[in-house]
């Protein structure tokens, strides 16, 4: 039986159409990736699908739907579980990939 | 976080690095086997992190697979104590023991404190409460708290209120001692005052009823003094007697004194039997047999005490002083003067509140019994209520 992976839905409009429609948090159902910042010193990131790249300098995250890059200084993860990332260091920017 | 970092350390956790490889893929298939991070940290080409200790053993196939060399930095937390002291089993052993114990004596009673009695004994209390289970060693949760109050005072009588308050391991059993009610004297109840002996009457000061005897009349015991029955023009009326006597009167006291007795004395032996409390035991600390004969036995108890409380450790000695039976030989003069000193006791004793107008003594010695017989002529008080009792009251 296959198994329903975080971050993917089978129906992706009607899932976005749904929580518009029944105004849901966003990413309920869509299961969108949700970054929250603290400063530029702390970053938790739900719905991490994998790493990319990790170094000093970048972060470089799976989203499923992309890929998120963190840019700085001294950059580590304090934490990391199958589905979630918390990144600290000085972050200079934030990216989005398709 | 604090609760975390506690978690952690006493789960155990690891500190590794490890080099070389694809450090990424090493962290994404730890990810996806479910293995928990942290503290991730990259230099160069040295990757580090901790994760718990028994999920170190699965990592080590994963680090292959990212083709990086792996390398245990640091172990922490309680299972790498324990670990440690392995061989000192003795010591696991003794803090678990020690926390069964601490665990299984706190539920106890120890110390039994009572407070409140003034007249009533502390041992008398504590005997009572001890039936119902409030007892050194005794279980606290199991008390009955209102039973033991209603039971106790029953046996109590001179109690007003009990109850017992559980601290810990003390037991404070608290009282209130009954204020006894004061008897109430019915000052219309008829009576008639008689003579308590024999005498001749000096004075009369009667307060209530009728006079029958007068000054200077020579009265026997139980002679009626004073009637309660008075007449009056309406006829005899019922009224209670109250008056005051003096008559002179003459007083004999006889004291014997055997010149040879047997009598019981100590033999000089004395045996000593201590005894060891601990927690409720009794540890008898002797093991020779039970005493044969007569003996007087002294209690002492030694409690091990902390400020003023009285603690479940301790030792209680036991005094016998053996007895046996001698036989006492009194020449006169010693017995002359052990019958005047129990002559004097008995005047004291019977004679109190008397006035002793003269007194004289003689002595003789019959059977080998001295007799000392003292004979005082007093002024007293010789009247006694007597309640008329009346047929159908």
């Amino acid at each position: 039986m296959a198994k329903k992976k975080q971050g993917r839905t089978f129906f992706p409009r009607l899932s976005e159409q749904m929580e518009k429609t029944f105004e849901l948090p966003a990413g309920t159902l869509t299961g969108a990736v949700h970054i929250e910042l603290s400063g530029n010193h702390r970053a938790v990131v739900e719905g991490c699908r994998g790493i990319v790249e990790y170094e000093e300098g970048v972060i470089r995250l799976n989203t499923g739907s992309g890929v998120v890059r963190f840019s700085g200084t001294g950059l580590s993860m304090t934490c990391m579980t199958e589905d979630s990332a918390v990144v600290v260091g000085s972050i200079l920017s934030l990216e989005f990939f398709s | 976080m604090f609760l975390i970092h506690f978690l952690r350390w006493l789960f155990g956790f690891v500190r590794w690095e490890a080099e070389g490889g694809f450090p990424e893929r090493l962290l994404n298939l730890a990810s996806r086997q479910h293995i928990r991070l942290w503290g991730v940290e990259r230099h160069g080409t040295f990757l580090s992190a901790c994760c718990f200790a028994r999920s170190y053993r699965r990592m080590r196939p994963l680090s292959r697979k990212s083709g990086m060399r792996m390398r245990l930095k640091q172990k922490q937390g309680i299972p790498f104590f324990l670990h440690r002291y392995r061989a000192r089993a003795g010591i696991a052993a003794g803090l678990a023991v020690y926390f069964l114990l601490l665990q299984l004596l706190s539920q106890r009673i120890w110390v039994i404190d009572v407070s409140g009695n003034e007249r009533v004994p502390e041992k008398a209390i504590l005997d009572v409460v001890e039936q119902m289970g409030v007892v050194q060693g005794g279980d606290g949760e199991q008390l009955d708290i209102p039973t033991i109050q209603l039971a106790a005072l029953q046996q109590l009588p001179d109690l007003a209120w009990l109850t017992v308050n559980l601290e810990g391991s003390t037991a404070h059993v608290e009282v209130s001692e009954r204020i006894p009610t004061p008897e109430l004297e019915d000052p219309n109840r008829p009576s008639n005052i008689k003579a308590a002996r024999d005498g001749r009457i000096i004075r009369m000061e009667v307060t209530g009823g009728q006079a029958v005897a007068q000054t200077g009349d020579a009265v026997v015991k139980d002679m009626l003094l004073v009637s309660g029955v008075v007449d009056n023009a309406s006829g005899a009326v019922l009224k209670r007697s109250r008056a005051r006597i003096l008559a002179q009167t003459r007083r004999e006291l006889i004291v014997e004194v055997p010149l040879a007795e047997t009598r019981l004395l100590p033999t000089g032996r004395t045996v000593y039997r201590p005894t060891l409390q601990l927690f409720g035991l009794k540890i008898p600390l002797y093991t020779d047999g039970p005493i044969d004969g007569e003996f007087i036995l002294t209690e002492e108890a030694h409690p091990l005490t902390s400020g003023h409380i009285r603690l479940p450790v301790g030792f209680s000695d036991r005094l016998y002083t053996l007895l046996a039976p001698r036989e006492v030989i009194y020449t006169e003069e010693e017995a002359a003067a052990l019958a005047q000193s129990q002559l004097n006791e008995r005047v004291r004793a019977e004679l109190t509140g008397v006035e002793i107008q003269s007194s004289s003594q003689s002595e003789r010695v019959e059977n080998g019994v001295y007799i000392l017989t003292g004979l005082y002529d007093c002024i007293e008080d010789i009247a006694v209520e007597e309640q008329l009792l009346i047929s159908g009251k």
